[in-house]
Parts: structure tokens; C-alpha cells; sequence
């Protein structure tokens, strides 16, 4: 009969800090027995224990340690902190992920397989750019809340208050910034694994198997530092997108610079003479049946065009983020 | 229709605030757990168990109870009574108590229902 207190007082103190675990043990035994009439039975140390309730509940009454990880105070941030990294070190993952299948030796021949380790790559490193973010989030805010002084130190004044965007035209939406981040660096590394890898699979098929490459390779080295750079851009801008999450002056400068640099580096890449190999344009020559130097004459022809799109998509987009960021302005 | 949960939990936070009070009033001489449980409840104060052991603690650990252990007894128990920084904060509470009650018995008093 002793044994159900004994379970009861063990369920509470376990929960408990080890330096108050013995006292309230104690104390809490002396209240249940003075609770319970003279020989109690079975039934009366049941009615006594219901009324004390569960021991879970008990013992957290009883303890002074706060009770969770992240206090109410900082949890609106570590939310916010938290999407930002898992999104910034989710694609950075991804990114690292890819890159290494590119460069790694065990490439596999089929364009199936070769696409299907590119994505899984991606997949696999974006959990894992995720679970890091949420590890190290997690920890930094657990150090800053037990180690780090009073969040507000500093008294609140009115001047902290952020400015209203003047409508809903002036704010980034979220989505919209992490999947142009996301398809940009995607499409960068396809393009890459697919020109880079051995044997490249953005190529001439004839039977099923790639026999040759539609870029020059050796180019695509020589840009290899300017398109990585690039994504690595993107990426930076995304973030400062998420973090201010309005078009303001500094956002609209980066992403044009961004758009800039891109269209730069997409047109002089394209209007380079030997972009596309030579064996590629006379197999596609011969198999729609016109002559090689008529073919490469479409081909400057169809590099012009692109130019042009480029071009004029960079000059729209630049406009349109003016434009959105003068409203804000207004 | 009266939304009974919703009055309990009011009632509940209503009453939190002046269990403290409860309390210190009545430890102007050494009382153990249980002994003012009954007190207080004698006295019409409802108070749960699982509440009332945990907040004599917390008291304790904050100055305002001092406590000792009687081993004499067959059953050891250990007493709580007012500290004199418990004393002081006491009649402190005690005067806020008096001018909250005032004021909002004349708040209550002015509506009509």
C-alpha cells in the first residue's frame, strides 16, 4: 500500500532538479500522510494521490527552471531566424550537394540516372542544410536565452517602430524570392553537371547514349569561376530579401546588380565563338538536312535573338524593380 | 447561457493573485502543509493541495518564509512562518488589497444591471 506513495513521490522527484529532489520528497511525503485518516486503505491513499493530481503537473509547480527551450520573449525571432537558415544553408546544401556529383569521378553514363543523382543530390542536401539550420538555430537561441543578459536592456522607445511599406506592391513576397533562388542555382548546376560531367548529358544522342557535347566544355571551365560566383550571389540577395522583406533602396540596388551581372555574364558566355562545338552543329546540320555553314549562320542568328532576350529581360526586370521601389517612396 | 469554462478559467486567474496574500496572512505562527490547508480552508479560501505545497516553497525561496524542520513528532513536518522581509511585504500586499478593493467595489457599485 506504501508502495503506490513511494511510486507517486519517485514519478515527481525524478522530474525535479537533483539539489531540491530529496527535501520535496520529504516535506511532500509528511503533507500526503497528514492528508490520509489513521490506518488508510488502499481506496483512501488513491483519493489522496487523485486530489494531488498528476505528478507531471506537480512537479513542474515545484520547479523553478523554466520549462522550455526558447521563452515566449524570443520565440517570434528564433522563427524568423530560423526559415532564414534553413532556407539560405538548405540551398547552400543543395548547392555544395550538386557540385559534388558534377565533379566526382563515379558519374554514371545515362542521362536518367545522371539527372535522378543531380536531383536527389539537391534533395538530400537541402534536408540536410535544413536539420543544420534548425540544430544550430535552435542551440545559439538555448545559449542566448540562459547565458545572455535581458533581451530588453535597452527600454523600447516609438523611433523602433519599422516604416509601413506604402502598399502590398512594395513588399517581397517569401515564395517568390526563395524559388527564383532556388530555380536560378538549380538550373545553374544542371547546366553545369550537364556540360562538366563525364560524359556530358546535355549532348548530341544518338542510340540513347550522349556522344557529343552541345557546349565547349574548356569555355565552360574557363566561366566555371563567374557562373559559381553567381549563384553565390543570387543567393546572398535572396537573403538580404528575406531579412528586409520590402523593396527598399539597398534590395533594389543588389537585385539589379544581381540581374546586371547575370545578363552579363549569360551574353558574353552565349556570343562567344566556339560556345557551341562544332561536332554538334554538323551532326544537327546533316540530320535536318541543310549545310554547316548554313547552320552556323542560324546558330549567329539564334545567338542574337538570345542576346536581345536577355538583354530585354534584364532592362524590364530592372525597370519593374524601380518601379516597385519608388511606390514605396512615395 | 453562460459559458461555464470560460467562467471557471476567469475565476481561476481572479483568484491566483490572492492565494499569495491568503497565505502570508495566516503564517504569523508556524504552520506545516496540511495544517494550513485546513486553516484556509476553514476559512473559505479554495485552495488545492497541488497548488498550495508548491507556493510554499517558492515563498520560501524567495525570502519571504523561513522554514524548520520538527523531528520531534513520530511524523517529521516541516513548518513555514513569515520572515521579517515576509512581514514587511505582507503588509505591503495587504494595503494594495485594501485599495483594489475599494476601487472596484465602486466600479461595481455604480453599474445598474
Amino acid at each position: 500500500m506504501k508502495n503506490l506513495i513511494d511510486r507517486y513521490l519517485y514519478d515527481v522527484s525524478r522530474r525535479l532538479p537533483e539539489e531540491m529532489r530529496a527535501d520535496v520528497e520529504r516535506e511532500l511525503r509528511s503533507n500526503i500522510e497528514d492528508m490520509l485518516p489513521e490506518n488508510p486503505g488502499q481506496g483512501d491513499i488513491e483519493k489522496v494521490l487523485t486530489e494531488l493530481g498528476s505528478p507531471a503537473k506537480l512537479a513542474v509547480r515545484y520547479n523553478p527552471r523554466p520549462r522550455y527551450l526558447i521563452s515566449p520573449e524570443f520565440f517570434d525571432e528564433y522563427l524568423m531566424v530560423l526559415k532564414i537558415a534553413g532556407i539560405c544553408l538548405g540551398a547552400l546544401l543543395a548547392a555544395l550537394a550538386v557540385f559534388k556529383i558534377v565533379f566526382s569521378d563515379a558519374g554514371s553514363t545515362d542521362i536518367v540516372s545522371a539527372v535522378v543523382s543531380v536531383i536527389a543530390g539537391f534533395i538530400g542536401g537541402a534536408f540536410d542544410g535544413v536539420v543544420y539550420a534548425f540544430f544550430w538555430v535552435t542551440i545559439v537561441f538555448f545559449c542566448i536565452e540562459h547565458f545572455g543578459g535581458k533581451k530588453n536592456a535597452r527600454p523600447w522607445s516609438p523611433k523602433y517602430l519599422p516604416e509601413v511599406p506604402a502598399n502590398a506592391k512594395g513588399l517581397i513576397r517569401r515564395g517568390d524570392a526563395v524559388a527564383r533562388a532556388i530555380f536560378s542555382i538549380l538550373f545553374t548546376a544542371l547546366f553545369l553537371a550537364g556540360t562538366l560531367r563525364q560524359p556530358p548529358f546535355i549532348a548530341w544522342y544518338e542510340t540513347g547514349a550522349p556522344t557529343v557535347a552541345l557546349f565547349d566544355s574548356q569555355l565552360v571551365q574557363r566561366f566555371l569561376p563567374f557562373f559559381v560566383s553567381m549563384m553565390a550571389l543570387t543567393l546572398a540577395v535572396a537573403m538580404l530579401k528575406l531579412v528586409i522583406g520590402r523593396w527598399n533602396i539597398a534590395v533594389a540596388a543588389m537585385h539589379c546588380l544581381c540581374g546586371i551581372i547575370g545578363a552579363v555574364i549569360g551574353v558574353t558566355f552565349i556570343n562567344n565563338p566556339g560556345v557551341f562545338t562544332g561536332a554538334f552543329i554538323a551532326r544537327f546540320a546533316e540530320k535536318v538536312q541543310v549545310t554547316e555553314r548554313a547552320m552556323s549562320g542560324y546558330v549567329g542568328i539564334a545567338v542574337t535573338v538570345l542576346t536581345v532576350l536577355i538583354v530585354v529581360g534584364a532592362i524590364g526586370d530592372i525597370i519593374a524593380t524601380i518601379d516597385r521601389t519608388a511606390k514605396n517612396y512615395k | 447561457m453562460i459559458n461555464q469554462s470560460l467562467l471557471a478559467g476567469m475565476i481561476t486567474e481572479l483568484r491566483r493573485g490572492t492565494l499569495t496574500l491568503a497565505v502570508l496572512s495566516q503564517l504569523e505562527k508556524p504552520q506545516y502543509g496540511y495544517s494550513l490547508l485546513q486553516s484556509l480552508e476553514g476559512k473559505g479560501i479554495q485552495i488545492e493541495a497541488n497548488t498550495l505545497y508548491p507556493l510554499m516553497r517558492r515563498l520560501e525561496s524567495q525570502g519571504l518564509l523561513e522554514n524548520s524542520w520538527d523531528t520531534s513528532s513520530a511524523r517529521p513536518r516541516k513548518y513555514y512562518v513569515l520572515s521579517g522581509a515576509g512581514r514587511e511585504i505582507y503588509e505591503a500586499l495587504k494595503d494594495e488589497w485594501m485599495k483594489t478593493c475599494q476601487s472596484i467595489n465602486g466600479l461595481l457599485r455604480e453599474t445598474k444591471i
